[in-house]
């Protein structure tokens, strides 16, 4: 997880910010996809800036380390992606069901109150105040995701700090009326001919008066599926390419391996790269790759020919 | 290297040859370093106590009172024509036999490999390089260190690589052919010259402290930055025997943004003399590799200058600095056709 005495916080990891950003709103992607659950947890610190005006940035920054730490032990760190926003931590948890998220979110306000922090010879009292939001409120998007935990950090600071508030959608009865006809309709099988309908009756002006908006988005939506799913249809083809490749390879490699094994009876790994090697069609830019192949070989064949005497002066532009 | 009895297969090898540091990636999964040092027993004694001929690494290092010690590549180049030249050519040979070992290659099978070396590297050196290669492996090839790293990453096309490397940064602009020598540009001011800057501020902060430019080096390593905020570096210096803390963040500062005029200035040169219609594509695609790139923030920092000085610019660090050059070279000799290697053999 990123540090956060530095400008750029990716320090100690691969990832700059906006990175990890991308990432989670990957993993959001996938749990939406799959199905797996997951947690947003946005952590600020009670009076922090106070405490920064008090006692200096750099004891900030100690507060956020800490809790940053306590963070990390108290998860399987494979399953944590944590950034700093701010003054605030974001982290994100998959894999978790939401009581576990509600226990984690404890266990850092617990933790968090347990932490020593000594400013000018005084033990200083370090709350925590957590927003959370979890998968199971069924978010459409991350940016979604991520306003939600937002808004029940602030509802925990509010309530007075030194606590975790979940993230609760509001009832249906609150929520603004729900458009007719009902959200399921493209997703139905004849998801196509329901829409077609609709859409006669919203062009003949029958239906609810609402029902142009709500016909646009759907129409965006079903447009944007369709291109998505095209797009990946190209996808799966070159994966499948590569898997037959990949597939093709490993039986060589297995032949290989057992002729290996069979014959000198000598310790190591062999490489058997040579049956395997190479560019493939499907490698990305190959014309292009096999250019720069080509004239790294001929700066090298010249190269060698110098040494061995048959050239005269050293080359310009060998590689 | 005969090639008899060789017909098991071939270990692909992607070497990347530096000052401090040499690296090999292998097709054998093999990935290996070692710091650039080699040391030779000063006499009949010290090879006894030694029990070898030749020392690697922070091993040698370790050992260095025993040792005539030699970083071959100092500078980013093997010294050649000086006094100790052909000790240190034989110094060079010699770590590239021994990073290749270190790559355990079988009898069976043949060995490839491909050296990044510096980019601006002279023929006298690359020509050294390959005669010393030339003794451990069946075929070798060399390209430039900058273009390993940029191959490695698919940055085939309008990329800039700023490589920073211990004796030398190197800055290298690619535009889908090899890069040439007007692509290419290297500056002098790598890590090594961060220590010597630091070392120099040290000298006035922590008055009668004792420090090897190891114990400098370490701290940078541990707490370089050049950003506005960072991590206090603490270090404990001994003064008169006695351990004693100093705060040297305002040097370590100071010392590691002496790094980033340069570089932004050699980018200025590689962006301005590039075809008009797509310096603005180049200076988006700017990598930060090597070492010296772990200094925090310095991406950020180079991009802020890039924005002064040549009104816009995005730099992306590349996730493993230390073996971006040699997985890279290893992917080109991964790539390369079968006939190109036979052809060099
Ligand atoms: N965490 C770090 N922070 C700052 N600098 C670092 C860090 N780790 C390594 N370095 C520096 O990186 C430099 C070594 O980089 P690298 O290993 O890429 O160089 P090299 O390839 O051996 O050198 P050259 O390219 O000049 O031949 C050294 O100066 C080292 O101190």
């Amino acid at each position: 997880m990123a540090d956060f005495r530095s400008d750029s916080p990716t320090s100690g990891s691969l990832f700059s910010p906006e990175e990890i950003r991308r990432l989670m709103a990957a993993e959001f992607d996938r749990t939406v996809r799959f199905g797996t659950p997951m947690a947003l947890l946005e952590i600020a610190v009670d009076r922090l800036g106070y405490l920064h005006d008090l006692y200096g940035e750099e004891s900030k920054f100690e507060i956020l380390n800490q809790i940053n730490e306590l963070l990390r032990s108290s998860t399987r760190s494979s399953d944590l992606l944590g950034v700093p926003m701010g003054d605030r931590i974001v982290a994100a948890v998959t894999h978790i069901e939401r009581p576990y998220a509600e226990a984690l979110a404890q266990r850092l306000i617990s933790g968090t109150r347990g932490l020593a922090f000594d400013a000018d010879g005084r033990q200083l009292r370090i709350t925590a105040s957590i927003g959370l939001a979890h998968s199971e409120s069924g978010f459409d998007t991350f940016a979604e995701m991520v306003a939600a935990a937002d808004a029940a950090r602030r509802s925990a600071i509010d309530a007075g700090g030194d606590r975790f508030e979940l993230f609760v959608a509001s009832a249906p009865a609150e929520a603004p009326p729900a458009p007719t006809p009902a959200p399921e309709l493209t997703t139905m099988p004849g998801g196509d001919m329901l829409l077609n309908e609709t859409l006669r009756r919203a062009l003949a002006g029958e239906g609810p008066t609402d029902l142009a908006q709500d016909l646009l988005k759907r129409v965006m939506d079903e447009v944007e599926e369709r291109y998505s799913s095209a797009s990946s249809d190209g996808r799966t083809e070159l994966l499948e390419r590569r898997v037959a490749k990949l597939g093709d390879m490993l039986e060589r490699t297995e032949t290989q391996l057992r002729g290996v094994l069979a014959g000198s009876g000598e310790s190591g790994v062999a490489s058997v790269y040579r049956e395997v090697q190479g560019l493939g069609a499907e490698d990305s830019g190959v014309e292009q790759k096999r250019d720069l192949l080509k004239a790294i070989f001929d700066a090298n064949l010249r190269m060698q020919r110098m040494t061995d005497g048959e050239g005269q002066a050293p080359p310009s532009q060998e590689s | 290297m005969s090639d008899k009895n060789k017909d098991h297969g071939v270990l692909y090898l992607g070497i990347d040859l530096g000052t401090s540091r040499t690296s090999v990636s292998a097709s054998n999964g093999e990935r290996e370093t070692v710091s650039s040092f080699v040391g030779y027993p000063k006499d009949v004694v010290a090879r006894k106590l030694l029990g070898t001929d030749v020392l690697y690494g922070d091993h040698a290092l370790e050992k260095r009172l025993s040792l005539n010690l030699f970083r071959p590549l100092s500078k980013g180049v093997i010294h050649t024509g000086e006094e100790d030249s052909d000790d240190n050519m034989r110094a060079a040979g010699d770590l590239i036999g021994e990073i290749i070992r270190r790559a355990k290659p079988r009898k069976d099978e043949l060995v490839y490999a491909v050296i990044g070396a510096p980019a601006e590297a002279s023929f006298t050196n690359k020509e050294a390089i390959l005669k010393a290669a030339r003794e451990h492996v069946d075929s070798v090839m060399l390209c430039s260190e900058p273009f390993a790293v940029a191959y490695g990453l698919d940055y085939l096309d309008d990329v800039l690589v700023i490589d920073i490397g211990a004796g030398t940064v190197d800055l290298c602009r690619m535009h889908g052919t090899m890069p040439e020598e007007t692509d290419q540009l290297t500056l002098t001011s790598g890590g090594d010259f961060v220590d010597a800057a630091f070392t120099e501020r040290l000298q006035k902060t922590c008055k009668g402290a004792t420090f090897s430019t190891r114990m400098v080096k370490e701290a940078k390593e541990r707490f370089g930055s050049v950003a506005d905020s960072m991590e206090p570096a603490v270090v404990h210096f001994p003064v008169n025997g006695k351990p004693t803390s100093f705060d040297v963040t305002e040097d370590l500062r100071e010392a590691c943004r002496l790094i980033i005029p340069p570089i932004v200035e050699g980018l200025g040169k590689l962006i301005g003399s590039f075809d008009p219609e797509f310096q603005d594509r180049l200076k988006n695609r700017v990598l930060l590799a090597g070492g010296g790139s772990q200094i925090r923030g310095l991406d950020t920092a180079i991009e802020t200058h890039m924005h002064e000085q040549l009104g816009g610019g995005k730099v992306q660090r590349i996730e493993e600095p230390m073996y971006g050059g040699a997985n890279g070279a290893l992917k080109i000799a991964h790539d390369m056709p079968a006939d190109y290697w036979e052809q060099l053999k």
